[in-house]
């Protein structure tokens, strides 16, 4: 599974591939109660120009679609291997299934053969009017808590024309919009997203450009500046700073990037810690994971990045 | 408000009294069955409301008294947790079995047991109203009520010797006296011509609603002497005091007018342990108002400075521990069906008669007494409205992530709208409705409510695949509707399916209308006294005294599975032809082992729960159809409309029911409630299951419906999850939605208290309309809870 790692040279921020009309998306969850204010639905846009290693939605990282096999569910009746047109799937001599990710379509058909639902497709294309039709389902429940719709990935701007038109309809409609984003985005781009939003959700990891793009894949100049420009726009922002063991989190790193809120204006701090939560996907998609002996913080841990933010007067809440 | 602290902890002594109680055996006490065939056999010629009031009055004067260290006065039965077999509802299975059930476990029969119980089945073998009914129904309908339960088409087709769902009158009985409920009755009694129509069967009533109230005065009075008695002999000086206190309290009440807080919960314990002792049965006389009830003399000894709020909450946890000293006898096999319910329901909020908050501080120590002891019973129920304040609401989801699923939400609009509805009554009396039964409503001190036959429509599935017969015992039951095989339409199974529905609903209904007819033979002369308008009129409850009644009809279990199970045939057989008719019958009729391929294909049909009108419309029209084909009055020409909860009958309809298209595997749990998903089809997430289950069933039209949510305890974390949560139950009754209830323990604590019960014996979980301790739950039980879908907040 090294493929996404030429993907990722080629990858100009904010470029989108395929076709504005249809969007990539990997999930849409209804009754999302930690993707902003309220019971919110979130869109999950499928591609991403970063590469986090702790990223926990691996499946989001590629924009066309992946299959996942759940292994360990899996009673090895080998119906996937008879359909597959591709070759992708075949048994290994110890009688395991094997999967070629490299050769594998999407197709799906083999998900449709397995009978114990070890097998999923990741990722569809879906019209801006079928995302916003499924949306607007909840808008009483929007109504009553204040809610609405993010989007979430991924990232969302890497797909920015459908971004737009998702989030104009929401808000003809009364939706409230949260922009969940790395901002890794050429800032024209992001500019004519941000008419549409109400709320952004922004990551920030790291302050040194070079170590930030040892962990994600890209420096973080263009990150640091459109936090900047969202923030002398006027818009509200959260920023989430996700913590990760040996990555991000020594008490110099932790000042610097508290120094650098400090200096534009937000709403609020949330701190993601990390967690291991994530892991069992990179298997189901045939990738590496490089976090596994990485151990999720103690509470009181938690705590203690809590309040050096604090000291910063910074209102600051564990996401 | 904050009236108590955040963290309030139990008192040593309540402490204490609750780990006696709980560890107390169950135990069958048989001095009712002596007075009984006493009564009886001095009685005969005497009118049936005459020789129950006898019978009462009787038990009353001479029951073996029981006092232990509750404060407050009054068991059941002559045992710390004692039940009395009630061989007037049916007995031919105390024959059978050697073991009784009580809702918190089970009692052998030894030999003295066995010498009474004989005598009673000897006397009641044949005019028990089961087997009253059953030989009615017999003759009139030429089936076989036993038969069809035995199927497992119906539950309780006759109801139990009084399981009338009466809610007293209990304000009148502190305010008033007993005393005052005599001089009613007398003032009645003297305007009373008996030369004229009926007017003997009003004089009749009235001699022994007379003869039931004295009992009851008696009663405590035989109490006080007790207590005087006990502090006489007693050495320490403390508890002979509160001996003393206790003799004159009960001297006093319920006889007069409670004159404080302390007097007035002595008076509401009696009031219910009277209905209790005339019918000793579930559900009976919920203290559904007590808040409302006892809050004019708590509010005038806070003012007064006569007691603290600490005070009124051990007051309110030693009342709410005799509640958990009732219990009833019933069969091993109605253990299955009814487990651990006594339906103490005990709603709070509301609204007052002219529509504002109903809410008093009584309800907020309420709520932090069951937050400390946390009982199975009472169960406390929200009746939600959009004014009750954000304060009491967050308090109330406090006492959910306890884990003991309490409080139900109800929604007032609905309810009101339903009141208004079938019973036209005033918009000042709707507003009044407090919970009762199991998720039913009921219009306190005004109201006759009861329940008719549960049915198992997913049953019904099962009858229209085989023309009518029952698969699992080679029984007809159903109609004539052709080979299943031969169909050739979606249409066709459908139709065949209605036609079902079309014999089978009506026969349920009248089935039950004849057997609430016999109920009659069993009058509650104690407890008609207060209801209103049973005075005024001269009648008992069981002949339409009260002002109205609630006219709970036939309840429908398993829709869901028959929807869900619908949706396969349409998509799967008609439209995608993946299967054909003959293979999905030999699937079920094989269990699916041997064709997982076809279980998968049933599992992977669309399902109802997810906000989709393919199978969401298929359940409407099931619960819109029985509507119709539900008779619109009861046996005694008053309105009545179906009903639609499932308390534990899914697990027990499931056992006699076969695999079905959706999936469901033979003899196992069908669906909970009547608008819960499927365990684990609600793909979609809570949002779509609340817009789903408030779609299907018209709750305004329908006496209830029940919806059962599980969320894990991280669910409701923080203030924040407090108000998503809030926001969604709101939406819910927005949508139409009228009951709800929460789950939150989690899936492992669960899993660890079927491996380890001894350290779990006080988990409560909330099955289905009841809590229960998870432990007394069977296996299969548990497992349904456990299946449940985990939703995560």
């Amino acid at each position: 599974m090294n493929t996404y790692h030429r993907s990722i040279v080629s990858q100009e921020p904010g470029q989108p591939q395929g076709e504005t009309k249809l969007g990539y998306i990997f999930d849409i969850q209804r009754f999302s109660i930690n993707d902003g204010p309220g019971i919110r639905t979130t869109v999950f846009f499928k591609g991403c120009p970063l590469r986090c290693i702790w990223c926990d939605n691996p499946e989001s990282q590629e924009q066309l679609p992946q299959l996942l096999y759940f292994e360990s569910l899996c009673t090895k009746c080998y119906r996937c291997v008879e359909v597959c047109p591709s070759g992708a799937t075949k048994i290994s001599p110890d009688g395991s299934i094997e999967i070629d990710h490299g050769l594998c379509q999407a197709c799906g058909l083999c998900v449709k053969a397995c009978l114990s639902e070890v097998r999923v497709i990741s990722g569809k294309t879906m019209t801006v009017d079928e995302v916003v039709e499924v949306v607007r389902k909840d808008e009483l429940f929007y109504r009553n808590s204040g809610g609405g719709v993010t989007a979430s990935g991924g990232e969302p701007t890497y797909q920015p024309d459908f971004l737009k038109q998702l989030f104009r309809q929401c808000q003809s409609y009364g939706i409230h919009t949260t922009l969940d984003t790395c901002g890794y985005v050429k800032w024209e781009v992001m500019a004519e997203i941000l008419d549409y939003v109400d709320l952004v959700y922004y990551d920030l990891k790291h302050m040194d450009t070079v170590r930030h793009g040892e962990l994600t894949g890209v420096g973080n100049e263009l990150i640091l500046d459109n936090a900047r420009r969202i923030s002398q726009g006027g818009k509200s922002i959260v920023m989430r700073i996700p913590l990760i063991p040996g990555c991000n989190d020594s008490e110099e790193k932790i000042k610097a990037m508290a120094e650098f809120v400090t200096r534009i204006k937000v709403v609020r701090v949330d701190i993601v810690p990390f967690h291991q939560l994530g892991s069992k996907k990179y298997e189901r998609l045939g990738m590496i994971y490089r976090l596994g002996e990485a151990k999720p913080y103690q509470e009181d841990e938690i705590q203690t990045f809590k309040d050096t933010l604090e000291s910063y007067g910074l209102e600051v809440s564990i996401a | 408000m904050a009236l108590v602290a955040e963290k309030g902890v139990l008192s040593k002594r309540v402490k204490r009294e609750k780990e006696e109680l709980l560890s107390a055996p169950p135990q069958i006490d048989t001095e009712r069955v002596r007075v009984l065939l006493d009564v009886y056999r001095e009685t005969k010629i005497q009118p049936n409301v005459i020789r129950r009031a006898k019978l009462f009055n009787k038990l009353c004067c001479e029951k073996t008294l029981y006092i232990d260290g509750n404060p407050i006065l009054g068991t059941l039965t002559r045992y710390k947790y004692g039940a009395y077999p009630f061989p007037e509802e049916g007995c031919a299975w105390m024959e059978r079995e050697e073991e009784f059930a009580l809702p918190r476990g089970k009692v052998r029969i030894t030999p003295e047991l066995r010498k009474w119980i004989d005598k009673a089945i000897e006397f009641w073998r044949d005019s028990n109203l089961f087997s009253l009914t059953r030989e009615v129904v017999l003759e009139a309908y030429g089936i076989d009520i036993r038969t069809f339960s035995k199927c497992g088409l119906w539950i309780e087709a006759t109801p139990g010797g009084a399981a009338h769902i009466l809610v007293p009158d209990y304000a009148k009985v502190l305010n008033k006296g007993l005393q005052g409920i005599i001089a009613e009755i007398e003032q009645e009694e003297a305007k009373l011509n008996t030369g004229e129509p009926d007017a003997l069967d009003r004089w009749y009533f009235y001699q022994a609603a007379k003869l039931a109230v004295n009992g009851m005065m008696v009663l405590a009075q035989k109490y006080a002497s007790l207590a005087r008695g006990m502090a006489n002999e007693e050495t320490n000086v403390e508890r002979r005091g509160e001996l003393e206190e206790i003799a004159r309290i009960c001297e006093w009440v319920p006889a007069n007018p409670a004159r404080n807080f302390r007097e007035a919960v002595q008076a509401f314990w009696f009031t219910m342990l009277g209905a209790w002792l005339e019918a000793p049965t579930t559900l009976n006389s919920p203290p559904a108002t007590l808040t409302k009830s006892l809050y004019p003399f708590y509010k005038r000894d806070k003012q007064e400075g006569r007691i603290t709020d600490e005070e009124a909450i051990e007051l309110l946890q030693f009342l709410f521990l005799k509640f958990n000293q009732l219990a009833y006898v019933l069969p091993p096999h109605g253990y299955r069906m009814n487990q651990s319910r006594l339906g103490l329901q005990l709603s709070l909020g509301g609204l007052t008669p002219d529509g504002e908050d109903g809410t008093n501080e009584l309800d907020w120590l309420v709520l932090e007494a069951q937050q400390q002891i946390k009982l199975p019973e009472p169960l406390v129920n929200l009746v939600y409205h959009d004014k009750l304040s954000e304060e009491f609401l967050l308090k109330c989801v406090d006492l959910i992530r306890t884990g003991i699923g309490q409080p139900a939400f109800h929604n007032s609009r609905t309810g009101v709208e339903r009141h208004l509805y079938h019973h036209q009554m005033p918009l000042e009396e709707a507003r009044t409705f407090a919970i009762a039964g199991c998720v039913q409503s009921s219009i306190p001190g005004y109201m006759d409510g009861y329940f008719e036959t549960r049915f198992n429509v997913a049953k019904v599935i099962e009858l229209t695949f085989e023309n009518g017969n029952d698969l699992l015992t080679g029984i007809h039951l159903g109609s004539q509707t052709g080979e299943a095989r031969s169909f050739q339409t979606y249409d066709q199974f459908y139709q065949a399916f209605i036609t079902q529905l079309e014999y089978l609903v009506p026969l349920t209904h009248d089935v039950s209308r004849t057997a609430w007819t016999l109920q009659r033979n069993f009058p509650t002369p104690f407890s008609s006294s207060l209801i209103n308008d049973c005075v005024k009129k001269g009648k008992d409850v069981s002949d339409g005294g009260a002002r109205y009644s609630f006219g709970d009809g036939v309840c429908l279990v398993g829709v869901v599975d028959a929807a869900n199970s619908l949706a396969v045939i349409k998509r799967m057989v008609f439209e995608e032809k993946k299967l054909t008719m003959s293979q999905l019958r030999q699937a079920l009729a094989a269990d699916f082992v041997g064709y997982e391929d076809v279980e998968k294909m049933c599992l992977s049909a669309p399902k109802y729960g997810n906000d989709e009108e393919y199978t969401d419309s298929i359940a409407r029209d099931i619960y819109e159809i029985c509507y119709n084909l539900h008779s619109k009055t009861d046996h005694l020409g008053r309105p009545v409309m179906p009903s639609a909860y499932s308390v534990t009958g899914h697990v027990a309809f499931g056992e006699f029911t076969g695999a079905l298209p959706n999936g469901k595997k033979a003899r196992k749990p069908l669906v909970d409630a009547s608008v819960s998903a499927q365990g684990g089809t609600d793909k979609n997430g809570p949002t779509a299951l609340v817009k789903s289950a408030a779609k299907i069933v018209d709750t305004v039209k329908y006496s209830s419906n029940h919806f059962n949510m599980k969320f894990h305890p991280t669910a409701l974390r923080g203030i924040d999850g407090a108000r998503k949560l809030l926001s969604l139950i709101k939406t819910y009754f927005d949508l139409g939605g009228y009951h709800v209830q929460f789950n939150c323990v989690s899936g492992e604590t669960l899993r660890d208290a079927q491996l380890h019960p001894e350290s779990y014996k006080e988990l409560v979980v909330r099955v289905a309309g009841f809590s229960a301790y998870f432990i007394t739950l069977d296996k299969d039980t548990q497992d349904d809870i456990l299946r449940r879908t985990e939703l995560t907040f």
